[in-house]
């Protein structure tokens, strides 16, 4: 069983390292690792700060935006035969344990989709976060029919059948939500599983404003009314 | 007050964009037509903000009481949420050709070795 982990990567010279890093080497059930860092045009050192470690460095010549790159991402884990694939951002707010949890239920054949659920424990969430997450659940379940928790997560895990099945063309934050609304048009099963955050003040400063917010829904609503 | 400062304001956003389309137009970045049709937009803006008469004369010709301002007004909307429609769709199309772009290009590498 091989695994790729995509990184959508775009200005994260402090903390890039440190996340690649605290990807384990070894986990359960998987013969091999393969991380991708997709560097979504940073203007700081995040490209050279990925040459260091261990990741594959895929360097988009202009920013994209993060569904730009976790799509470009998920592109070279099909060239690269990867059975299962996991998005994991790159501020440092996912726990690197959590891989093991999200994976497992593709592992079991239970899913072809797994999204790391925030909202297990909201300590420490922001408010206007929550309401936001909350927002768009609602505005996601009244466009696709599946309810999820926690449709904004980063954390998500692919198996190799969804990702062949599923067709992205989005580019910005509005990636997360195309998922949701693409596996149910394809009739994938999406499982959530309970997953940590770490909050901390730069994690914080590269959360979602509300105009992004606005953003996401005009794009979902226009991918619904006209098509790809 | 309020009528000279949006007076002022709509003469500074023509001004503006006007000057933009002429040195867009010398420096080939945009057609004569488009230069063109900018500038009738703008001349009409402006004669409207500086004559509002030419408002009740324009409904005077359409039907007189028939028509309402409410009339004019709601078409204009109508025609702006339809460009505005348009800009849409072809900046969504155009930021969809540079993402594919992009992509290729990222991804060049990656596949040469895999095609052997």
């Amino acid at each position: 069983m091989k695994l790729a982990i995509v990184i959508p990567v775009y200005n994260e010279e402090k903390v890039i390292k440190g996340v690649i890093n605290s990807i384990p080497r070894k986990i359960k059930g998987v013969d091999k690792i393969e991380i991708i860092a997709v560097n979504d045009g940073s203007t700081d050192n995040s490209a050279e700060e990925i040459k260091k470690t261990r990741a594959k460095l895929i360097d988009l010549p202009i920013n994209l935006g993060y569904g730009g790159a976790s799509i470009t991402g998920l592109e070279v884990a099909k060239i690269l035969r990867s059975d299962i694939v996991v998005t994991f951002d790159g501020d440092g707010q996912h726990d690197s344990q959590d891989i093991d949890k999200i994976i497992k239920p593709i592992i079991a054949h239970k899913t072809n989709i797994v999204i790391g659920t925030r909202f297990a424990d909201t300590q420490g969430m922001p408010f206007y976060k929550k309401w936001g997450i909350q927002t768009m659940n609602f505005i996601i379940f009244c466009l696709s029919g599946s309810w999820v928790s926690d449709s904004q997560s980063g954390l998500k895990a692919f198996s190799k059948k969804a990702l062949e099945r599923l067709r992205f063309d989005t580019s910005g934050m509005e990636f997360a939500s195309e998922v949701i609304i693409e596996a149910r048009r394809k009739r994938l099963k999406i499982y959530e599983v309970p997953t940590q955050t770490i909050y901390t003040s730069y994690s914080k400063s590269k959360g979602q404003n509300l105009l992004n917010g606005v953003n996401i829904i005009i794009k979902i609503l226009y991918k619904q009314l006209v098509g790809p | 007050m309020i009528l000279i400062i949006s007076k002022i304001f709509a003469l500074a956003l023509a001004i503006m964009v006007v000057s933009r389309s002429i040195t867009d137009f010398r420096s080939k970045k945009e057609s004569l037509q488009m230069t063109m049709f900018w500038i009738a937009i703008w001349l009409a803006v402006i004669s409207i903000t500086f004559f509002p008469a030419v408002i009740t004369k324009t409904i005077d010709a359409l039907g007189g009481d028939r028509t309402g301002l409410g009339t004019i007004f709601g078409m204009a909307i109508v025609f702006i949420l339809f460009i505005s429609y348009r800009v849409y769709v072809k900046s969504h199309r155009i930021e969809k050709q540079v993402n594919k772009i992009a992509r290729t290009i990222a991804l060049q590498d990656l596949k040469k070795p895999l095609k052997k």
